[in-house]
């Protein structure tokens, strides 16, 4: 049971990072940018790549690696999705096209990098505490610790900075915030970068955690969205709420029923989901498009 | 020669599966991720009618399609409450609990193994044995698929799918139950899809989880789009140079894995080039040869 706790605590801090900066992006940009799965990935495999190919130290593999993640989802969105947007494509058009990207993101990775799951040892596994009858881990602990600090520093700068405040402006409406002179294009970069910058730290404390694989961006993206969409949109604590729902059921149904079908269990939850409750916990709505 | 048959087969078979990705997607505006899953339901309903009971072909074609039109009507009628955005993620956890459960229920689908032993078509008394023979009715198959879907998408209920896609609030202000056909369009599509399913499981002689898995679905939808979403004619030529282009990628002498790469890496930039060309393109004219 305390071993379940601690599962379920970690879990729902690496989803609550990954959801924020999804939420991000999709409260500003209006659609989920899958290519974002690609970026968890490849900020973990550019650490990995950085500390152990061209053998730099550890911390300056992070930075490096955030650095280069960040150059690069510049670049896909001068390319790719600014010239998509001008050209109005709805919401799930532009899904279906990050996702297009995400294909081209994740083979070339696997071209690169190869297919198999590498280890990840960044810090030694060696160190397990335990507290009570649970068993933790130092990257657990490192991963509960930064998540949350990660999410604390998101809510200062969504609250109480000028900037989160055109983020905020933005998400509720976009052509009224462009008349009260907040740029678009401006917050929209913003937006990018810090959901970038999130999700690969996240990348690297998941691969430290389960090791790199190419395709692991996909998976725990949809299972970010799926806290996101559970939680609701609002206070970025609904996410947390979302997430905490997420890791409660995966965990509670890896114990009781099988490991195997926890994944299943949380779609089915999803889908329950969508269909009573589709805006969540925190129940906000966003204004639909006019008639 | 027999690789001619194969890689034909192989081009009929997706045809079947794209072409009613079309109906849904194209003409209905149901972006569907769960296609393979029904693509799934179809060939491992057969592998295992055909495995433990023996029903030959022309009984497990109707029970297939019956079994695959009752699912996906129930998740139709969960997943058509919701609009654009969310429905692509309802159907993208059908299309994962599908997958899980075909790889997971290990009792019934003998999970990652799959079933084997599924026997040849028997028609008339004649066993069909040859790759030839089995060319001969996938290709009679996919005629038939073709046609029926000309002939929707060409009455008047196509039509009010077109007109449901582009306005669905004018649609229900003529007075149309835009719900109920919404919901038909997707179990058609579905139906269809298990009919490549059965000729799945009766080409190979077995069923196997890895090839109804979400990869699949984004390869149809990648295909649906190529081809154009409205154009049956776009998608059969598509689905020919995608399968030619496997085959001649072999011929570069290529590793297995970087070849099936490279392919993943073609598809997504051929999607998202014809995104930023001709954005989400409902006319005929599609794909340029």
């Amino acid at each position: 049971m305390q071993q379940l706790t601690i599962n379920i605590l970690v879990n729902t801090t690496i989803y609550l990072l990954v959801s924020c900066s999804i939420g991000l992006i999709y409260s500003v940009a209006k659609f989920f940018n899958l290519t974002h799965a690609a970026i968890l990935t490849l900020g973990a495999y550019l650490s990995y790549s950085i500390c152990y190919d061209l053998s730099y130290p550890k911390w300056v593999a992070l930075v490096l690696a955030v650095c280069g993640v960040l150059v690069l989802s510049l670049m896909l969105l001068y390319i790719v999705i600014v010239p998509l947007q001008k050209k109005q494509v709805k919401g799930w058009q532009m899904m279906i096209a990050s996702l297009g990207l995400y294909t081209i993101l994740q083979n070339i990775i696997s071209l690169i990098w190869g297919d198999d799951t590498n280890l990840y040892p960044l810090i030694e596994i060696g160190k397990v505490y335990s507290l009570g009858s649970a068993y933790v881990t130092t990257i657990q602990i490192i991963t509960f610790v930064t998540c949350l600090l990660l999410f604390c520093c998101l809510c200062v700068f969504i609250y109480y900075t000028s900037w989160g405040r055109a983020i905020r402006a933005m998400s509720s409406n976009r052509e009224l915030s462009t008349i009260f002179g907040i740029s678009e294009i401006k917050v929209e970069i913003l937006s990018f970068l810090i959901g970038s910058l999130l999700v690969s730290v996240a990348g690297i404390l998941i691969a430290m955690d389960e090791g790199l694989s190419p395709t692991m961006g996909f998976n725990k993206l949809l299972f970010a969205i799926m806290a996101m969409i559970i939680g609701g949109q609002g206070h970025l604590i609904y996410y947390g709420l979302g997430a905490f729902v997420l890791a409660f059921i995966q965990e509670m149904a890896a114990y009781l029923i099988a490991p195997m079908w926890a994944e299943t269990i949380s779609y089915i939850i999803l889908i329950a989901f969508l269909y009573f409750q589709p805006y969540g916990i925190s129940r906000k709505q966003n204004p639909k498009t006019e008639v | 020669m027999e690789f001619l048959w194969e890689i034909g087969i192989m081009i009929f078979i997706n045809t079947i599966l794209a072409q009613s990705l079309c109906l849904a997607a194209g003409y209905g505006g149901l972006v569907s991720m769960s296609h393979a899953a029904f693509f799934g339901l179809g060939t491992y309903t057969t592998a295992i009618l055909s495995i433990s009971f023996g029903f030959p072909f022309w009984i497990n074609l109707p029970i297939s399609m019956c079994l695959v039109a009752i699912v996906a009507y129930f998740i139709a009628l969960v997943a058509m409450k919701t609009n654009d955005d969310f429905f692509v993620f309802i159907t993208l956890g059908v299309q994962v609990i599908i997958s899980s459960i075909l790889n997971n229920w290990i009792e019934v689908t003998h999970g990652p193994f799959g079933l084997l032993g599924v026997p040849n078509i028997r028609i008339l008394g004649y066993e069909i044995e040859s790759e030839f023979g089995f060319f001969i009715i996938s290709f009679i198959m996919m005629l038939l698929v073709w046609n029926i879907l000309n002939r929707i998408c060409k009455s008047p209920y196509g039509r009010l799918l077109i007109a449901i896609k582009e306005d669905e609030i004018y649609s229900k202000s003529l007075g149309k139950n835009v719900y109920q056909t919404k919901v038909s369009a997707f179990v058609i599509s579905a139906v269809l899809a298990s009919i490549a399913g059965v000729l799945f499981a009766y080409y190979f002689n077995s069923a196997s989880p890895n090839n109804h898995t979400l990869d699949k679905s984004i390869y149809l939808l990648c295909v649906v789009i190529i081809g154009g979403m409205r154009n049956l004619k776009g998608i059969f030529l598509t689905v020919v140079i995608l399968e030619l282009l496997q085959e001649i990628m072999r011929f570069f002498g290529l590793p297995m894995a970087v070849a099936a790469n490279i392919r993943q890496i073609l598809y997504g930039f051929a999607l998202i080039y014809l995104m930023l060309k001709e954005g989400f393109c409902n006319n005929e004219k599609c794909v340029e040869d």
